[in-house]
């Protein structure tokens, strides 16, 4: 018999451990779902010529660290060592792109003191004429028409000759550009600021609230007159949330929203299942996506029910401890291609994708093909051992009786190793 | 003894699969978008290296070129800074060996230019770039 994995003194005997293992799993969690959307607000702002403390040092001589700042502004927090605000930078590119000189676009720094009046602008990189570009550069009056100037001054520029900006003799395009890249720059992030974001709710979100509910319903209420309805709440899931809405809960889905937001005003009935999903067993220790709305979870019921029992064979001790390892493993491989931006469709690494018929990848119906197949003699085989999206909402999930720092504790913890290397190091590393 | 020891090699080479199984499906998408970061960086230093050409003769280079021949143009005119990294081998432009999927054209005046990267061993393009509408891959 192998030895679980385990810390000594820690097994729940004392309610206080147990709820300190929630609030653990819990952390784990969304400390790596923060790193990932750290990690892309900095792609996000810095894009692939991140800004150094050394570019703005020349304007803000106390310049220690730049912060990201994730805000409609997209920009740099400058800090001095003291970890005090003492300025703002940021760069044009990549909202700027569309607006060239002779020949290209210009990647222009603009700093502001902490009063956010414009103490200096730099052309970082260049894809216009070089000698156009070097004789703006080199030429003061230009490059000093920013200072003193506000942010929301700037921002509502739209005539330069009426701003007292005018070109560099024999750079006219580049220098215009060059302006109306800042301009337009920091318009943008003006605009963005005054965006609202309104609540709209469709019938899909009441039919999704509908499916969590039944499901919460049939999860908790076990009086046999109602649970005898369940086999028709299986089929409905199969059918409407999954072949109709395909409303699945899945990594792509997940690792989206992680990266970029929540959209919470534009499917509300989306968000509300994805957070029931894991807040509810979180609470309560019952898995109601995973044992009751989860469409292809039903399936797999229903499928492990067409061979007879005689045929169906346990899984020896050895290959589930193997078998574990896999959707531990996709997750450090969801980890890897967030981090590194790679281009490998997470649809593909699970089966939720091919409820969408039409639109399904090969993968994804491979995935799902086989994930059945496998159900027919190793029942529940896909949820088991190679549901990622599973594994995750069981690892938050209560559990009921005694508890301690499990195996699956440590691979959390393994994983927000991962995350944690990620973000750390740089791209370099990894992508050279 | 014997017994728990043979599982714990057979467990092993179990994880050894499942990770070599992560290795297959990550591997390959690192190792494009390590080639796609050079390509990148070729072809801002190329940009670079045609706007100084175009200064100094006031036109394109006028005939097409595969990325290598039009590097040693460049370079023998000291229009590149430095001698930029064949993406597709990670050493110097120089061997005329080593993949090449870059691509340069002009129009009948060379006015304008056109550069394209191809898909290793394909004619579909991946990315393209150009004086006029497309300056930029940021």
């Amino acid at each position: 018999m192998i030895e679980p994995l385990g810390i000594g003194g820690s097994r729940g005997k004392v309610p206080p451990i147990k709820a300190l293992l929630q609030l653990y799993r819990l952390g784990v969690l969304l400390a790596i779902a923060w790193l990932v959307r750290a990690h892309h607000d900095r792609l996000r702002v810095q894009g692939d010529w991140p800004v150094t403390v050394a570019e703005v040092k020349v304007f803000l001589k106390e310049a220690h660290r730049l912060r990201i700042d994730p805000g409609p502004r997209a920009g740099l927090e400058v800090l001095d060592a003291a970890g005090q605000k003492i300025g703002y930078a940021l760069r044009t590119m990549p909202e700027s792109r569309e607006i060239t000189g002779y020949s290209g676009p210009s990647d222009v720094l603009v700093v502001f003191d902490a009063q956010e009046k414009g103490v200096g602008i730099a052309i970082r990189h260049s894809y216009d004429t070089p000698s156009h570009v070097e004789d703006v550069r080199m030429d003061f009056l230009f490059m000093e028409k920013w200072n003193g100037r506000s942010w929301e001054e700037i921002a509502k520029i739209t005539d330069l000759g009426d701003a007292g900006i005018y070109g560099v003799s024999g750079a006219t395009r580049t220098s215009e550009a060059v302006a109306k890249s800042i301009t337009h720059r920091l318009a943008v992030a003006e605009g963005r600021a005054g965006v609202e974001r309104k609540l709209t709710l469709s019938w899909r979100d009441a039919a999704l609230a509908g499916f969590l509910g039944l499901g919460c319903l049939f999860a908790f209420w076990k009086a046999k007159s109602f649970q005898r309805w369940r086999w028709i709440y299986s089929i409905a899931t199969i059918a409407g949330l999954g072949l109709w809405m395909g409303d699945l809960i899945a990594q792509s889905l997940l690792v989206g929203w992680t990266e970029s937001r929540v959209p919470w005003e534009a499917t509300p009935g989306l968000v509300l299942l994805v957070g029931a999903a894991f807040l509810v067993p979180w609470f309560t220790g019952q898995p109601v996506y995973c044992q009751f709305i989860c469409p292809h979870g039903n399936l797999q019921r229903w499928t492990m029910k067409a061979l007879p029992a005689r045929w169906k064979r346990p899984l020896p001790d050895d290959g589930k401890w193997i078998a574990r390892w896999v959707p531990v493993m996709l997750l450090a491989v969801v980890l890897g291609v967030s981090f590194l931006q790679l281009d490998l469709d997470l649809a593909g690494i699970e089966p939720f994708d091919a409820y969408l018929l039409k639109g399904a990848g090969l993968a994804t119906i491979v995935v799902a093909l086989s994930g059945l197949a496998i159900s027919l003699w190793y029942p529940m085989a896909y949820c088991k051992f190679g549901c990622p999206t599973g594994w995750l909402l069981e690892f938050v999930r209560k559990r009921i009786g005694k508890d301690r720092f499990s195996e699956r504790d440590w691979m959390g913890l393994g994983l927000l190793a991962i995350a944690i290397g990620c973000y750390l190091a740089p791209l370099e590393w990894f992508l050279g | 003894m014997k017994a728990t020891l043979s599982r714990w090699i057979l467990r092993l080479a179990g994880l050894l699969i499942v990770l070599a199984i992560g290795a297959a499906l990550l591997v390959p998408p690192v190792l494009e978008k390590r080639t796609e970061r050079r390509v990148r960086t070729l072809l801002l230093a190329v940009q670079e290296g045609l706007q100084r050409y175009h200064v100094k003769e006031e036109l394109y280079p006028k005939r097409m070129m595969t990325g290598r021949e039009l590097i040693q143009l460049l370079s023998d005119g000291e229009h590149l800074e430095t001698l930029p990294t064949n993406p597709w081998s990670g050493r110097p432009y120089a061997d005329a060996d080593e993949d090449d999927w870059l691509r340069y054209r002009t129009d009948s005046l060379a006015e304008t230019y056109e550069l394209t990267v191809l898909f290793p061993g394909t004619e579909e393009v991946e990315f393209r770039l150009d004086s006029t509408k497309n300056q930029s891959l940021e």
